[in-house]
C-alpha cells in the first residue's frame, strides 16, 4: 500500500506537472484575454525542440530553453492569428496542430535521421541534491528539478498577476480591453505578454515530458495533453492555482493508467489507455453545469474577443 | 438593379479568391523555406508533388478517387460550421463510422445493390451517434465542445483498437479485420481508360445536397442564421439548440459517408490506429470554401492532388508524406490572417488617395 | 470675461472610407468654462472627442493646447497632457473594485506591489474634495449607474486632468440624478477645471454651460454664449429643420378588451428577485409606456412576455390565452411582435442580406414557403423585401448587401418593417429610438403611432422620459421589479414621473426596497 502511494505520488507529480504548468500558462493567457487553445501544439513543439536543443548543446537545460522558445514562437503565431487578425480560435489551434505534426516528422528526420523517434539525449529527470533530506529525501530526489521549478513558477505568476501593477493591467486587458486602452494601458503588449508566457510554459510542459521525464522524443507523445490542460483551466475555475491543481489531477489519472498497466489486472489494455481521457471528461461533465458559486469559475469578461486595428475591433 | 447586384457579388467573390490564392502562395513559399532549411531542394519537392498529383492522366484519376473522402470531410466540417458548431470530433466520428461499415460489410450476406447502401447507413449511424455525445454534453451540461470532442477522439481511438481485436477473424499480422465481402466493395463508375470510383459521384451528390439544404431550404436558412448570430436567431424564435444538434448530426452524416467510402473503396477492412488525417483537410477545405460549393470543390480537388502526390514526392526526394501537413497548417494560418491582407491593402489605398489629393 | 484659450481646434478634418465625419472643425475652449458641444447622432461629436482624446487621428488639421500645437496620438499622451474623458459607456471593469478601477493605469506602488492602503487613503481624500461619496471596496458591478459615473469622474481626477470631456453624461440618468450631476459639474468648474460637455439634451446644456458649439453633419454651425440663445433656437440649429416628435395625430380608441394582461408575475434570477408581482394590461389601440431606471426589471419583463425567460408565478394572457411556458416561436405565432433593444444582437443577423433579414422569424409563414413547405419561395421573399423597402424607405445600395453595413436608422427600419408587416396583435418595442438621429426618431415614432391607430396594442419600454411622455397613452413606472404607479398621460410632469422612477410616491412614502 505504502509503495503504491509512493508510486502514485511520484508519478502524479512527474506526469501532472507538465499538464499543470501548461494549464497555468493557458490560464495566465486567458486572464490577459487571449484564449490559447493551441496549447497542444505548443507542448509538441516544446517536447521536440527540447530534445533537439539538448542534442545540439549537449546540455539538457539548454534543451529546456530551446523548447520554451519553440513554444513562444507558436504562442505568438496563435496570438497574432486570433487576437490581431480576429480568426476563430479553433481554426488556429487546428492549423498549429497540423503544422506541428508535419514539422515533427521533418525535423526528426533532418536532425536524427529517424521518423518516429529521436536519439536519446541528456535529460534532467532527477534531483540528487535532495537525497540528503531525511525520510522523504529519497522520494523527492526522484523528481525532476522541473517539478520544483513548476511550483516556484506558480508562486511567481500568482504574485505577478494578483499583487503587482502589471498584473492589474493584464487582468484589465482580459476583462475590458477598451477600458484598459483608455486608461493608457498597452493592451496589445500585455496580451502578447500573456500569450508569450503561455507559449513558453506550454513549451516547458512539453520539454518536461521529453527531457524531464524521458530522455527522447516520440511522435505523438503529447497525446492530447495540451487539451487536458485546457480542460484543467475551466475545471480550476480560471484561476492560476485552480488550473495548476486541476492539471495535477489529470496527471493523477495518467499515473493511474500507468500503474494499472504494470499490474496484471484483467482489463484490456485499450481501456486502461483510455483512463486519462475518460476520467477527465467525466470529471469535467460533473464539474460543469454546477455554476452556482460565482466567485470561482468565471472566465474573464472579454476572453477570446480580439482587440486590434487590423481585425477592426479597436 | 440586377446588374449592380452582380457587381457587388462579383467584387466580394474576387477579393475572397484573391486572399485565398495569396494564402496558398505564401503557404508554399514558407513551407519551401522550411524544406530548404532541412537541406532539400524545394523545387524538386513541389515538382514531384505536382507531378504525382496532377502530372499525368493516371495521376489525375488517382487524385479524383482520393478527392471523394476528402471532399466529404470538407462538407462535414462546413455543415457544422454553418450552424456555429466547430466539429473537432470528426476523427472519432470517422472511426466509429469506419468500424460500423467494416462490420456490416464483412458480416451481412446481401447482394451489392442492398449491401452497399446498408454499409453506408451503418457508417452514418455510427458517426451520428458519436457526434451526438459532444453536442448533448454541451447543451445539457455546458461542457466545452472542443474539449469533449478531443477527449472523445482519444476514447474512440482506443475503443476501435479494442473492438478490432475482438472482430471475428481478426488478422494480427495486418492489425485489422478481415477484408469486407466483394459485394460490399465500391464499384467503379468507369473503368476505362482509368478507374474512377463511384465514390466520386457520391461525394459530388453530397456537395449538391449540402448546398440545397443550406441555401434553398427553410431549415438551412434557420441553421445559417443560428450559426451567424445565435442571439438574433434565438430572439426571432428559431430553436438554436435544435439547430446546433441538427448541424452536428448533419456533419455526422457526411462523416459517416466519408468513412464508408474509405472502407469500401480504399482500405477494404477496419484497421487499428487508423488516421488518414481527413479532419485537418476538412477544416482547411471549409476555411477555403466558405460555404461556396465551387470553392469547396476546388479546394477538395487541390488537397486530394496534394495527398495523391505525396507518394511520388517521398519516393523522389525522401521528404516524408507528413510534409503536406506543414503546407496545410500554414495555409490555414494564412487564410486566418486574411484581415491583415485587407488591412494592408486599405492602408495602401489610403496612401494612394492621399498622395493624389 | 475670461478669454484665455486652453484648447484651440484648427481645421480638424476626419475622413473615413465612406464618409467625412468631421469637416474643417474650428473653435476654441476657454480655461475654466463649461463648453457644451451639441448635435444629433451622427453629427460628428464623438469622432471629434475621440480625436481630442487621442483615440483617432485627424486626416488634417491641428490641436493647440495652452498655446502649443500638440499631436495626441494615444490616450496615454492625452492623459499626460491633462485631458480626461468620462465616456458615455463607462470604461469600467465590472469585476474590479471601485478602487482598482480608479487607480488602474497609474497605481501607487510599494516596492513591486500595488499599495492599496495608500491608494485608498488618497482616493478618499480626493473624493471628499469634490464631494463625490463612493465606497472604494465595492465591485463596480454592485453599484448603481450614477455611482459608476462618479467612479469615472474620480478616475479622471486621479490622473490630475485639467480638462474633462463628458460624453453624453446625462443620457442614462433620471431628472433627480441629473440635478446631482449638474451640481458635480459646477463644483468641478469652481475648482478650476475646464469641462467639455457633449450632449443632445438641451435642458442640461442651458443649465450649466457657459458657451455652446453646435455641430451638424460633421460641420460646426456656430458657437454661442449661452446667454444669447435658448432651447428652441439650439434645437433648430442642431437639426436644421423643425421636427415634430410624438408621432402625430391619434384616433381615440376606447375599448374594454385587453390584448395583453399580465397578472401577478414574479421572477427570480440567480437568487435575486427581479420581478415582484407585476400587473399590467394593454388595450388594443393604445400605447402603454413602461419607464424606469435601467436595471429595475424591464429586461426581465420583456424576456418574460416574449417567452425567453421562465417566470416563478403568475400568468400572462395574450388575447385571453395564457402564454406562460410557451416558446418564443409559439408566442410569436399567437400575435406578438417584438422590436428588441439591441439591434445587432437580437434584431438582425448582421451577415444576412437585407432581404433575408426582412423575413427573419417569419421564414416559416406559408407565403414564404414553396415545395413541401421545406423549400423557400425566393420570389415571394424578394417581393416582400421590395415592398417593405418602399413602404419603410429603407435606404440601402441593394437588397443583397449585409444588414450590418447599414446605418442604425435603416437597420431599425428593417426590424420595424418586418415586425409590423406580420400584423401583430401586440407590438412590443424596447427603446426603439436609442442611438438614432432626429429624422429616424420621427419616422419610428410615426410608425409606432400608426400601429396604435390601426388598433394594435403597443407596449413601449424606454429609459427616456421625453419619449414616454411623447408617445404613451398611459404610463407605468417600474421600480425595483414592481409596477409602482400607472397613470394616464394627461397633465403629468417630468418631475412627477422622475420621482416615481426613484420609488417615491405622491404622499412622500418611499417604496420599500427589497
Amino acid at each position: 500500500m505504502l509503495s503504491f502511494l509512493k508510486y502514485m505520488f511520484i508519478a502524479t507529480l512527474r506526469l501532472g506537472t507538465p499538464i499543470a504548468v501548461t494549464s497555468m500558462g493557458g490560464c495566465f493567457s486567458q486572464r490577459c484575454g487571449i484564449n490559447n487553445i493551441g496549447l497542444d501544439a505548443q507542448m509538441t513543439m516544446g517536447a521536440l525542440m527540447g530534445v533537439c536543443g539538448s542534442f545540439w548543446f549537449k546540455n539538457a537545460w539548454m534543451g529546456v530553453l530551446v523548447g520554451m522558445l519553440a513554444g513562444v514562437v507558436m504562442g505568438v503565431i496563435h496570438g497574432f492569428v486570433v487576437n490581431t487578425c480576429g480568426a476563430p480560435m479553433a481554426v488556429s489551434s487546428q492549423a498549429m496542430i497540423m503544422f506541428s505534426q508535419g514539422l515533427t516528422i521533418i525535423v526528426l528526420f533532418a536532425v536524427f535521421g529517424n521518423i518516429g523517434y529521436s536519439d536519446q539525449v541528456a535529460s534532467i529527470s532527477s534531483t540528487p541534491i535532495l537525497a540528503n533530506i531525511p525520510l522523504v529525501g529519497d522520494m523527492l530526489s526522484q523528481l525532476s528539478p522541473l517539478v520544483y521549478l513548476g511550483l516556484i513558477l506558480l508562486a511567481a505568476f500568482n504574485f505577478l498577476l494578483y499583487k503587482t501593477p502589471a498584473g492589474l493591467h493584464m487582468q484589465s486587458c482580459g476583462e475590458h480591453p477598451r477600458a484598459a486602452d483608455t486608461a493608457g494601458i498597452n493592451v496589445t503588449l500585455y496580451r502578447y505578454l500573456g500569450v508569450i508566457t503561455s507559449g513558453a510554459l506550454g513549451g516547458l510542459g512539453g520539454a518536461m515530458l521529453s527531457i524531464g521525464y524521458m530522455n527522447l522524443f516520440q511522435d505523438g507523445m503529447i497525446a492530447g495533453r495540451g487539451f487536458l490542460a485546457l480542460g484543467a483551466i475551466s475545471l480550476g475555475g480560471h484561476t492560476l492555482k485552480g488550473a495548476y491543481t486541476a492539471g495535477l489531477l489529470f496527471g493523477f489519472f495518467d499515473a493511474l493508467q500507468l500503474y494499472v498497466q504494470t499490474t496484471n489486472m484483467p482489463i484490456p489494455s485499450q481501456f486502461v489507455q483510455m483512463i486519462p481521457y475518460l476520467a477527465s471528461l467525466l470529471v469535467i461533465i460533473f464539474a460543469s453545469g454546477e455554476r452556482k458559486n460565482s466567485r470561482r469559475g468565471i472566465p474573464p469578461a472579454a476572453l477570446g474577443q480580439p482587440y486590434s486595428k487590423i481585425s477592426g475591433t479597436r | 438593379m440586377k446588374k449592380k447586384l452582380d457587381v457587388v457579388k462579383l467584387r466580394q467573390g474576387l477579393s475572397d479568391t484573391f486572399s485565398s490564392v495569396l494564402a496558398l502562395l505564401l503557404a508554399f513559399v514558407v513551407s519551401g523555406l522550411i524544406v530548404m532549411i532541412t537541406g532539400a531542394n524545394p523545387f524538386a519537392v513541389f515538382g514531384s508533388l505536382f507531378k504525382g498529383g496532377l502530372g499525368s492522366p493516371m495521376a489525375l484519376a488517382g487524385t479524383l478517387n482520393r478527392m471523394a473522402p476528402i471532399l466529404l470531410a470538407g462538407l462535414a466540417i462546413t455543415a457544422g460550421n454553418s450552424c456555429g458548431v466547430f466539429n473537432m470530433g470528426f476523427t472519432s466520428q470517422f472511426l466509429m463510422g469506419f468500424l460500423c461499415a467494416g462490420f456490416v460489410g464483412y458480416m451481412v450476406p446481401l447482394p451489392p445493390a442492398l449491401l452497399i447502401p446498408l454499409t453506408m447507413l451503418a457508417a452514418v449511424f455510427g458517426a451520428m451517434l458519436w457526434a451526438f455525445f459532444p453536442i448533448m454534453l454541451n447543451i445539457k451540461r455546458n461542457v466545452n465542445i472542443i474539449f469533449s470532442c478531443i477527449m472523445l477522439n482519444y476514447i474512440a481511438k482506443y475503443l476501435l483498437n479494442y473492438l478490432v481485436q475482438k472482430f471475428p477473424g481478426y488478422v494480427p499480422s495486418t492489425g485489422g479485420s478481415p477484408s469486407i465481402q466483394e459485394a460490399a466493395e465500391l464499384p467503379y463508375l468507369i473503368t476505362k481508360p482509368y478507374k474512377i470510383s463511384l465514390g466520386v459521384l457520391f461525394s459530388l451528390l453530397c456537395l449538391v445536397a449540402l448546398y440545397v439544404i443550406l441555401f434553398k431550404m427553410r431549415t438551412g436558412y434557420e441553421m445559417r442564421a443560428a450559426g451567424l448570430s445565435r442571439t438574433a436567431a434565438w430572439s426571432s424564435g428559431i430553436a438554436v439548440q435544435k439547430k446546433a444538434v441538427a448541424g452536428m448530426l448533419l456533419s455526422g452524416v457526411f462523416t459517416g459517408i466519408c468513412a464508408a467510402l474509405e472502407v469500401m473503396g480504399t482500405t477494404g477492412r477496419v484497421l487499428e490506429d487508423y488516421d488518414p488525417g481527413y479532419m485537418g483537410l476538412g477544416i482547411a477545405i471549409a476555411m477555403l470554401g466558405k460555404q461556396n460549393p465551387v470553392m469547396i470543390l476546388i479546394a477538395g480537388f487541390l488537397f486530394a492532388a496534394m495527398k495523391n502526390g505525396t507518394t511520388l514526392m517521398q519516393m523522389n526526394t525522401g521528404i516524408s508524406a507528413q510534409f503536406v501537413l506543414v503546407i496545410e497548417g500554414l495555409l490555414i494560418i494564412f487564410i486566418g490572417i486574411g484581415p491583415l491582407f485587407r488591412y494592408v491593402m486599405n492602408k495602401l489605398n489610403e496612401r494612394r488617395v492621399k498622395s493624389h489629393a | 470675461m475670461n478669454t484665455d484659450k486652453i484648447i484651440e481646434l484648427k481645421h480638424i478634418t476626419k475622413v473615413f472610407p465612406a464618409i467625412v465625419a468631421n469637416d474643417d472643425i474650428s473653435f476654441d475652449v476657454r480655461r475654466g468654462e463649461i463648453h457644451a458641444i451639441v448635435g444629433e447622432n451622427g453629427a460628428g461629436k464623438s469622432t471629434l472627442m475621440n480625436i481630442i482624446y487621442g483615440l483617432l487621428q485627424p486626416t488634417s488639421g491641428e490641436i493647440v493646447l495652452n498655446g502649443e500645437p500638440v499631436k495626441i496620438d494615444t490616450s496615454t499622451k492625452a492623459l499626460s497632457l491633462g485631458l480626461g474623458m468620462v465616456h458615455q459607456h463607462f470604461m469600467l471593469v465590472q469585476d474590479f473594485t471601485v478602487l482598482q478601477n480608479i487607480i488602474l493605469g497609474s497605481e501607487v506602488k510599494k516596492g513591486a506591489v500595488v499599495d492599496y492602503d495608500e491608494a485608498r487613503r488618497r482616493v478618499m481624500e480626493l473624493s471628499e474634495t469634490y464631494d463625490l461619496r463612493i465606497d472604494p471596496d465595492k465591485k463596480v458591478k454592485e453599484i448603481s449607474v450614477p455611482m459608476q459615473q462618479r467612479v469615472e469622474i474620480l478616475k479622471v481626477l486621479w490622473r490630475k486632468a485639467e480638462i474633462i470631456i463628458f460624453d453624453e453624461p446625462t443620457a442614462v440618468l433620471t431628472p433627480q440624478e441629473i440635478d446631482e450631476f449638474c451640481e458635480i459639474a459646477l463644483k468641478l468648474k469652481a475648482q478650476g477645471k475646464t469641462l467639455l460637455f457633449i450632449s443632445h439634451k438641451l435642458g442640461e446644456v442651458m443649465r450649466i454651460s457657459d458657451r455652446v458649439t453646435i455641430m451638424r453633419l460633421g460641420k460646426v454651425v456656430c458657437t454661442k454664449d449661452i446667454a444669447d440663445t435658448d432651447e428652441k433656437d439650439l434645437a433648430h440649429l442642431m437639426v436644421g429643420r423643425d421636427i415634430e416628435l410624438g408621432g402625430g395625430d391619434r384616433k381615440p380608441v376606447e375599448t374594454e378588451k385587453q390584448v395583453l394582461a399580465v397578472h401577478n408575475v414574479s421572477m427570480t434570477v440567480g437568487g435575486v428577485q427581479k420581478l415582484d408581482s407585476i400587473d399590467l394590461e394593454v388595450h388594443p389601440g393604445e400605447i402603454l409606456g413602461v419607464i424606469g431606471i435601467d436595471g429595475n426589471g424591464q429586461e426581465e419583463l420583456v424576456d418574460a412576455i416574449c417567452g425567453k425567460a421562465k417566470i416563478d408565478g403568475g400568468e400572462i394572457l395574450l388575447e385571453g390565452q395564457n402564454i406562460v411556458g410557451k416558446s418564443i416561436k409559439q408566442i410569436k405565432d399567437m400575435g406578438l411582435s417584438t422590436v428588441y433593444e439591441d439591434r445587432h444582437k437580437d434584431g438582425l443577423v448582421l451577415k444576412y442580406s437585407v432581404r433575408d433579414n426582412l423575413i427573419l422569424g417569419y421564414q416559416d409563414r406559408p407565403q414564404y414557403l414553396a415545395k413541401w413547405k421545406a423549400f423557400l419561395n425566393q420570389k415571394a421573399i424578394q417581393k416582400n423585401a421590395e415592398d417593405l423597402q418602399k413602404a419603410f424607405d429603407i435606404r440601402c445600395g441593394s437588397l443583397e448587401v449585409f444588414a450590418g453595413t447599414l446605418s442604425g436608422g435603416n437597420q431599425q427600419k428593417i426590424i420595424l418593417a418586418r415586425e409590423v408587416s406580420a400584423r401583430p396583435k401586440l407590438l412590443m418595442v424596447v427603446q426603439p429610438t436609442r442611438g438614432l438621429d432626429m429624422g429616424a426618431i420621427e419616422f419610428v415614432q410615426d410608425k409606432v403611432v400608426e400601429q396604435r391607430n390601426a388598433g394594435c396594442g403597443v407596449l413601449l419600454f424606454t429609459l427616456e422620459l421625453d419619449e414616454v411622455l411623447q408617445l404613451s397613452d398611459r404610463i407605468a413606472v417600474i421600480h425595483n421589479g414592481r409596477i409602482i404607479k400607472t397613470v394616464v398621460n394627461k397633465n403629468v410632469t417630468k418631475q412627477q414621473i422622475g420621482r416615481y422612477m426613484l420609488g417615491v410616491l405622491d404622499d412622500g412614502t418611499e417604496e420599500a426596497a427589497e
